[in-house]
C-alpha cells in the first residue's frame, strides 16, 4: 500500500515538478491531511481558550481538549487522563521533569542512569542537576551494534541509583531498546524510570503500564502531528507529589498574595493558555495512526531498512552503525562515506529534492564515541517507498562523482 | 557544465589546501568548531608586530569549510590586524567565488571565526 496520496505535501511538489524525497521523518514528520483538517476546522469553528469562558464556545474548545487527552491516554494505554500532560515537546517534557524531580525527591549524590546514545534533549536537563545538585550522572554505553543490554546496565547501578532515561528506539543507531524489560528491572530495584518515546511512539505499540515506566515523553511532530505540542505521561502518584515546573495561569486552586494552592493535576503542570489546536491536531494523528495500524508501519519500516541495507551495502566505503537486522531497528539509519562529508553529501542530495539529515544529530557523546564528527541520517515514516531509498542510493553515488578527485 | 557550488576552484583547495598542517612556532592559536555539524578546524598565526607573517590550519571537515579555509589563509597573509577585523562574511563568498546557500554558510565561514579570534 502506498500512503503518500495522504501527505498533500507530495502532491504539492509533485505538480511543481520537483517530486519530494523525504527521508528526515526523525526530525520531524510530514502530516495528513486528516491532521491539516483536524487543525483546520478546530480554528474554523472551536477557537476559544480553555477552562476560562462561561460561553458555549469556550466549553466547545475545552472538550475537544480534554477529548484529545483521553485520546492520548488511551493510545498509551495510562490509567487515567490525569497522568497525560500537554507540553510544547519531548524537550520540554523532559526538563519539567528534571526540574520537578530536583526540586522534590532528588538529594545530593543520589545517581540518574542514561545512555551515551541520548539525544541532548536526554542528557542537558539532568547534566542540570548533577551541576545544581551534586546528583552523579551514570553512562551506559551501547555494544558495537548499538544495542544496551541488561547486564551492563545492572552492572552500573548502585545503591544510589534513582532514576534511568533511555530512549525507546535511538535517533542515531536506530536501535530498539527492550524498554519493557529495562522497566521491570528498574522496578524492582526501586528506581524511576523515563522513557524517550520520540522516535518509538509514531512506530511501535505503546503501552506504558506493560513497560511498567514511571514518565514517557514524546513530540507530536515525529509521529504526524502538529508542532508545538507534546506529551509528559507520568505516574499519578508521582505527579501528584512533584512541584509544578511553571507557574501562573491555569493551574492554581487559590491565590493570595503569600500563599498559593495549586490546581490538581492535569492543570497543575499546564500553566498558562495551552496549544489546543496543536492537542486537538496529535489526536487526530493517532486516529491516523490507528487507521494505518502498527503493523503496516511496522512493515514498511522493515521494508525501508531492508532496502536500505542492501542498497547502500553496494556502495563502496559506506559505514552503516546500529543493529545489522533490520528486525532490531526502528525508521532510523546512520551512515559515513569515506571521503564525503554529510554536509556535502545533503547539499548534492538537495538539489533533487532529496531530504536528508546531515551532522551530529544532537548527540555529540555518542559521535565521540562512534569516532565521527558527523554522519548522514535517513528515517522513514508510512509514506516512504522504496523508490526513496533507490533515489537516495542513486544520489549518493552522483555525489561520488561530482566530488571525485580531479586528475 | 560547470558546477555552482563545486566549482574547480574549491574542488582544488578542498584536494590541495594552501597552508595546510600544523607548524610549531606560532604567537596564536584558535580551535572552532561549527555547533551545527561538528565541522573542527585549528588555525596558528605568526604575528610581525601588527602584520600576518604567516597562517597554517588543519581541519575536519567538509568541501565548503576547507576551501573557504584555505582561501582565506592565502589571502590575509600580510594585512594587518585591522584589515582581517574588517573582513566580512560576503568577503569570503567574493573569494569562493559563489554565493553561499543559508544553510552551508556555517561552514563557508569556520576558518574566519577561528581567525577573528586571534586579531
Ligand atoms: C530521541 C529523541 N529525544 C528527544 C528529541 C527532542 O525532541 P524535540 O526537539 O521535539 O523536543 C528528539 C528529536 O530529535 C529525539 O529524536
Amino acid at each position: 500500500m502506498n500512503h503518500k496520496s495522504d501527505f498533500p505535501i507530495f502532491d504539492y511538489f509533485q505538480k511543481q515538478g520537483k517530486p519530494l524525497v523525504y527521508l528526515d521523518s526523525a526530525a520531524m514528520t510530514q502530516m495528513p491531511r486528516a491532521v491539516i483538517d483536524a487543525v483546520r476546522s478546530h480554528d474554523e469553528e472551536a477557537h476559544a481558550n480553555v477552562h476560562r469562558g462561561i460561553y458555549a464556545l469556550s466549553e466547545t474548545a475545552t472538550a475537544k481538549y480534554e477529548q484529545a487527552r483521553e485520546t492520548v491516554r488511551a493510545f498509551l494505554n495510562a490509567r487515567s487522563a490525569n497522568e497525560i500532560i500537554f507540553t510544547r515537546n519531548t524537550t520540554e517534557s523532559i526538563n519539567l521533569v528534571a526540574y520537578a524531580l530536583g526540586k522534590s525527591m532528588l538529594r545530593e549524590g543520589d545517581r540518574i542512569l542514561i545512555s551515551r546514545a541520548e539525544h541532548h534533549s536526554n542528557i542537558l536537563p539532568w547534566q542540570m542537576l548533577a551541576e545544581e545538585k551534586g546528583i552523579v550522572l551514570d553512562m551506559v554505553d551501547a555494544d558495537e551494534q548499538g544495542k544496551i543490554s541488561l547486564a551492563v546496565i545492572e552492572r552500573l547501578i548502585t545503591p544510589a541509583t534513582r532514576l534511568a532515561a533511555f530512549s525507546h528506539v535511538s535517533h542515531v543507531l536506530g536501535t530498539i531498546n527492550p524498554v519493557a524489560e529495562m522497566g521491570k528491572l528498574f522496578r524492582e530495584r526501586k528506581i524511576l524510570f523515563l522513557v524517550d518515546a520520540a522516535q518509538s511512539v509514531g512506530h511501535l505499540p505503546t503501552d506504558v503500564q506493560e513497560i511498567w515506566c514511571d514518565f514517557l515523553v514524546f513530540s507530536g511532530h515525529k509521529m504526524g502531528g502538529p508542532t508545538g505540542i507534546g506529551v509528559l505521561y507520568g505516574r499519578e502518584e508521582l505527579l501528584a507529589g512533584m512541584p509544578p515546573f511553571l507557574r501562573g495561569g491555569g493551574m492554581i486552586q487559590d491565590v493570595s498574595f503569600d500563599h498559593t494552592e495549586f490546581a490538581v493535576l492535569p492543570a497543575k503542570f499546564e500553566a498558562g493558555t495551552p496549544n489546543v489546536s496543536g492537542a486537538v491536531g496529535l489526536a487526530a494523528a493517532i486516529e491516523y495512526i490507528r487507521k494505518i495500524g502498527f503493523d503496516e508501519i511496522r512493515k514498511i519500516d522493515e521494508e525501508m531498512t531492508t532496502e536500505l541495507f542492501s542498497r547502500l551495502g553496494q556502495i563502496k566505503g559506506i559505514t552503516i552503525f546500529g543493529p545489522h537486522d533490520a528486525k532490531d531497528r526502528g525508521g532510523v539509519a546512520s551512515f559515513t562515506l569515506d571521503g564525503i562529508h554529510p554536509h556535502d553529501l545533503a547539499t548534492i542530495l538537495d538539489r533533487d529534492n532529496i531530504c536528508i539529515r546531515a551532522g551530529h544529530h544532537c548527540a555529540m557523546p555518542l559521535m565521540k564515541y562512534l569516532g565521527v564528527l558527523a554522519t548522514t541520517r535517513t528515517s522513514f515514516w508510512v509514506y516512504n517507498t522504496r523508490d526513496d531509498v533507490k533515489q537516495l542510493a542513486e544520489g549518493i553515488e552522483k555525489s561520488r562523482l561530482l566530488l571525485k578527485k580531479k586528475p | 557544465m560547470p558546477d555552482t557550488l563545486y566549482s574547480d576552484t574549491i574542488m582544488s583547495h578542498y584536494y590541495h589546501p594552501q597552508n595546510y598542517g600544523l607548524w610549531p612556532e606560532f604567537s596564536a592559536e584558535q580551535r572552532y568548531a561549527n555547533p551545527l555539524c561538528g565541522d573542527i578546524i585549528t588555525v596558528r598565526m605568526r604575528f610581525d608586530g601588527e602584520r600576518i607573517e604567516a597562517v597554517c590550519f588543519e581541519h575536519e571537515g567538509c568541501v565548503i569549510s576547507r576551501a573557504a579555509a584555505s582561501l582565506l589563509c592565502e589571502d590575509i597573509l600580510g594585512k594587518t590586524k585591522q584589515e582581517i577585523r574588517e573582513i566580512v562574511y560576503a568577503d569570503i563568498e567574493g573569494l569562493l567565488g559563489i554565493a553561499v546557500m543559508p544553510a552551508r554558510l556555517k561552514c563557508s565561514i569556520l576558518a574566519l571565526e577561528a581567525i577573528r579570534r586571534m586579531v
